[in-house]
């Protein structure tokens, strides 16, 4: 019959596409070790210290696969889903950490680092273990110090006869005269991170150590209130540029800075290399970092934190020994954070690294030769300690909303503040 | 006004109308590609129309030797036209049978298929892929067509375009002694030319462009396809150099080739039509 | 009726007629069931379940919509959409429908290289050209606002004000789909008997009241069969807010989708039977809409 015929084709057609699994069989010298991130800039790092790390095992044949893979977080949590591989190095972005820390799944499927860290647990600061730490376990090791300065353009004050200035009271007065000519000092967007950034350099906190949200608290609303206050004046008074959170990344800052329309950016270490060189090479040697400015009345913290990327081993893995070396040896060693600090510009993690001639002797072109390290020495032991919380995605995407509502004026911080604190409690009731 | 002038008038307008029409549309297309031959900082230059300092092909030869993009190039075409051929196939031929039998369940069936196609793929991208864990198709050529290759809503469209086909042609046939196979093959591909086309563009151009699908399922850097690689390039960003000069090259690739094959295929696609007037 | 009859011959027999639309629609159904309907379905049931996908799934019989309906970025969620649904449906379609008659007219010299032109966006990469359009947008240096600002007038802030920024999503919306829709309209249009025109024409009609009296009317199945899909469309929207907003919601979440919004739940949050009673109450409105709609067109009647 041809409908027997037709039936039969389409039987065919479907079997011709099942079947046939691809095998792999792996040598025990040969070693295939993965990573996936989401910046290239470890991949390069972690691909130099690879070469060298492997002639220790002159026996072994050893392939690194590292790659940067775009919404890697969706990736691997899909991957984990299905019982599917992940890579035996995984760059945790700190902002991705909570969805880790969901029901404990950092701990089922990663390598607890605490006790292999060992002594050299302390010789790194806290607050670059908080933010990959879970129930009092750390599973990360950080790639950068992630204290904040201010990046400007040393030029604009001096043209005018301004000084730096280093205080939120001179930022303001600062502000003022320059936004007569249209000029910023430097700008916010609507972001949680951000917002907590400012929170922590305040001495407020959003989490507490055990992971809980504290906004509410008299102390820390307080806080809140001062830091979103004095965002918005520095809005209104013209020293700072709202950014839409779509274009904070990307040329609308640095654009402005080109035109001299803004003067700079009170952002973390990881902006210098990850964003602003890449994007305004022909200002090399127009820049220069200086302290971000301190409260008035001393209280708080002379800088601040935000971002970080830990590396984190795959607890199930073959290789699950190597890799642990490889990062151990790329990233828990004075010398390599050294390094990573001369071939990327990410700050070390360790306090003694500020000691080092490498960190503060070396001049930088792109900012017309300062020791830029120095200005971080400075501030190495008194960066606030961001502690980490699975509701911390609640918390950062209300936030956002309500930071545009507040910057424009619409509500106020406090209305800002009950908006947020009684939606993160709505989720954290409904996720219990 | 006589009404040769008022024709002419009319027609100067529609030609206005219809010129403007079409260069504003055009505008992002052609910016994409004059923005590929400027470098990054030149892009976000003010005014946006200022040439570069020098035109170069610069994004396009690091495009080349930087990236994988010739392999993205080839696989995403292949999964495109394998997919393609498969859902021309089946549409076509379970089109044919809703259109032009009687069977039960018909309706229950349909409405079925009309359902599925308002499930958000978020939704089943999970249990998805754990069911390509579960059969090791992670990774490997089939999960990128087989689950693909059934769409709803071709069949749908497929549906529409077989009933406009008179069914007095079929019963002729029959009364010749042909079979329902051949009255398929022989009859209703043919006639339908211009749906195959329009279905053939459409699942073309929707697994030339899905992303989150091979983003989960590919991995490594020869293996995955276009939209994948132009996200590995643009998740650099949100960080390191932002390459903004190659991504704007990369997507003039993407484009000018589907535009031709447009050009080439649209005889068929559009004037193949007047078919839909038979059906009265 | 011929038809119908094909398939109802010897009833109750085991017939190569009767088995033969079977045959046709099984390869169909069988990846559809194995591929699409088996996840659909699990994915549904997971609505009454808290799921992190890695972990045991517990039952948490209707939490996940208690929970849903009482959020209130689930209802701007909803708001943003229906925005995106009304636009697509009063601004794109009719566009698209005025666009196919313009084409289709004989007047129109090289009328196939027109038709060309306005197809192309949508054979461009969304990723591709939603960034393209993310630097178009561009406060201080994007194309769309150096007009105003060598006017000397304060440039709109496209991608930063709740008002604009919806504004921006729509006309990426529409440029990207306007073109699709055309050439459906210019399908349908090529089976209007001329003579419709001409006696028309002979009646004093003008060229409005013929797009009114004949065009619209002659069109409306395939009309209804693109509000159909444009609807799904819509609903379903999440590539280009998402890309053009940085995975964000856009100001005070004023671009947020629904689809954007089940994502952000299940993926970012780990709320997967959170996002799965997201999906299903997105099924469960656009499934009654459509059927709705597909029982004004006519689909389920049989064919006469």
């Amino acid at each position: 019959m041809k409908t027997k015929r037709i039936i039969l084709l389409a039987a065919v057609l479907v079997l011709a596409l099942a079947g046939m699994m691809p095998a792999l069989a792996q040598d025990a010298s040969e070693v295939t070790m993965t990573m996936w991130t989401h910046d290239g800039l470890y991949v390069q790092f972690f691909s130099a210290r690879a070469e060298e790390w492997q002639e220790q095992y002159p026996d072994i044949d050893f392939t690194f696969d590292f790659q940067v893979v775009p919404s890697v977080f969706d990736v691997v949590l899909t991957n984990l889903a299905a019982g599917e591989e992940v890579p035996d190095l995984l760059g945790i972005e700190q902002g991705a950490f909570p969805r880790f820390m969901q029901n404990g799944i950092i701990e089922s499927k990663f390598l607890d680092l605490t006790d292999l860290l060992a002594d050299d647990y302390d010789l790194i600061v806290k607050g670059r273990h908080t933010p990959y730490t879970y129930q009092g376990r750390v599973y990360g090791v950080d790639s950068s110090l992630c204290a904040v300065v201010y990046y400007y353009q040393p030029a604009m004050f001096e043209e005018r006869g301004l000084s730096v200035p280093t205080t939120w009271d001179e930022f303001m007065d600062t502000g003022a005269a320059l936004a007569e000519e249209g000029i910023s000092l430097s700008s916010v967007t609507d972001h949680g991170g951000m917002f907590m950034m400012y929170l922590l350099q305040r001495g407020g906190e959003v989490f507490s150590e055990s992971g809980e949200f504290v906004l509410g608290d008299e102390d820390n609303r307080q806080a809140a209130l001062e830091v979103l206050g004095m965002l918005r004046d520095g809005i209104e008074n013209g020293a700072i540029s709202h950014i839409p959170s779509g274009e904070f990344w990307g040329a609308t800052p640095i654009t402005a800075y080109r035109d001299g329309r803004m003067v700079g950016a009170i952002m973390p270490d990881w902006y210098s290399d990850y964003i602003l060189k890449p994007q305004a090479e022909d200002m090399a040697g127009q820049w220069a970092i200086a302290p971000m400015p301190a409260w008035d009345d001393g209280r708080g913290h002379k800088t601040s934190v935000w971002g970080g990327t830990g590396f984190a081993v795959t607890k199930d893995s073959p290789n699950a020994r190597y890799a642990w070396e490889l990062l151990q040896y790329t990233y828990v060693t004075l010398e390599n954070q050294l390094k990573r600090y001369e071939e990327i510009a990410y700050y070390p993690t360790m306090s003694a690294a500020f000691d080092n001639e490498r960190i503060v002797g070396l001049q930088d072109a792109f900012y017309d030769d300062q020791k830029t390290g120095e200005v971080f020495a400075e501030l190495v032991d008194d960066v606030p300690i961001w502690y980490q919380s699975v509701h911390r995605a609640v918390f950062e995407s209300q936030m956002a909303a309500e930071m545009s509502l507040f910057f424009n004026g619409e509500i106020t911080a406090d209305e800002a503040l009950d908006n947020v604190i009684a939606y993160v409690e709505d989720e954290i009731a409904f996720s219990m | 006004m006589s009404d040769l002038a008022r024709h002419r008038l009319g027609v100067a307008l529609l030609h206005i109308v219809v010129v403007t029409g079409a260069l504003l549309t055009m505008l992002p297309i052609a910016w994409m590609v004059y923005a590929s031959f400027k470098t990054t900082t030149e892009i976000f230059m003010f005014p946006p129309w200022l040439p570069p300092a020098q035109w170069s092909f610069d994004n396009y030869h690091s495009l080349l030797t930087g990236w994988a993009y010739p392999f993205w190039y080839i696989n995403s075409l292949v999964y495109a036209a394998i997919v393609t051929v498969f859902v021309l196939f089946f549409c076509s031929l379970a089109g044919f049978a809703f259109a032009k039998y009687a069977f039960r369940a018909k309706n229950i069936l349909f409405v079925l298929l009309i359902g599925s196609t308002m499930i958000p793929f978020q939704l089943i991208l999970i249990p998805l892929f754990v069911l390509m864990s579960r059969i090791d198709w992670i990774n490997h050529p089939y999960s990128m067509i087989i689950p693909w290759v059934a769409p709803a809503f071709g069949i749908f469209l497929m549906r529409q375009y077989i009933q406009a086909v008179p069914s007095e042609l079929m019963e002729s046939a029959r009364i010749d002694g042909a079979s329902e196979v051949r009255i398929y093959a022989q009859i209703i591909v043919p006639l339908v030319r211009p749906g195959l086309t329009t279905l053939a563009i459409l699942t073309f151009l929707g697994s030339w462009n899905s992303y989150i699908w091979p983003l989960m399922v590919l991995r490594g850097n020869e293996v995955i396809t276009l939209p994948v690689g132009i996200a590995t390039m643009a998740s650099q960003v949100t960080g390191s150099a932002q390459p903004y000069g190659e991504m704007m090259a990369a997507a003039t690739m993407v484009s000018v080739p589907v535009i031709a094959l447009f050009v080439v295929l649209q005889r068929h696609f559009i004037a193949g039509l007047t078919i839909g007037a038979v059906k009265g | 009726m011929a038809v119908a009859r094909v398939g109802r011959v010897e009833k109750g027999g085991f017939s190569a007629h009767k088995l033969t639309p079977y045959a046709f629609i099984s390869p169909f159904y069988i990846l559809f069931g194995i591929f699409f309907m088996a996840p659909s379905l699990i994915a549904l049931a997971l609505s009454l379940f808290r799921w992190d996908g890695i972990n045991e799934p517990r039952f948490a019989q209707t939490l996940n919509y208690a929970r849903m309906f009482n959020d209130k970025v689930f209802a701007a969620a909803v708001g943003n959409t229906a925005v995106y649904a009304l636009a697509s449906l009063f601004i794109v379609i009719p566009l698209a429908l005025v666009l196919a008659v313009l084409l289709n007219s004989k007047s129109l010299r090289f009328r196939n290289f027109w038709r060309a032109l306005y197809f192309t966006p949508v054979v461009t990469s969304t990723v591709a050209i939603t960034l393209v359009f993310q630097i178009l947008y561009n406060k201080d240096t994007g194309l769309f606002n150096a007009p105003l600002i060598f006017l000397g007038l304060e440039p709109i802030n496209w991608l930063g004000d709740r008002f604009w920024a919806k504004v921006a999503i729509i006309i990426l919306i529409t440029w990207r789909s306007t073109g699709l829709l055309t050439i459906y309209f210019l399908a349908g249009l090529q089976s209007i008997p001329e003579e419709l025109y001409e006696a028309a024409s002979i009646d004093g009609a003008s060229v409005v009241q013929r797009f009114f009296w004949i065009t619209v009317p002659m069109l409306r199945p395939i009309i209804l069969f693109v509000s159909i899909i444009v609807l799904l469309g819509a609903i379903q929207i999440f590539d280009e807010p998402q890309i053009l907003m940085r995975g964000s919601g856009g100001p005070g979440n004023s671009t947020l989708t629904l689809v954007q919004y089940l994502y952000q739940r299940g993926f970012t949050r780990l709320r997967l039977g959170f996002a799965s009673a997201v999906g299903t109450v997105i099924f469960a409105t656009v499934f009654v809409l459509s059927l709705l709609q597909l029982r004004w067109f006519g689909v389920f009647r049989e064919e006469s």
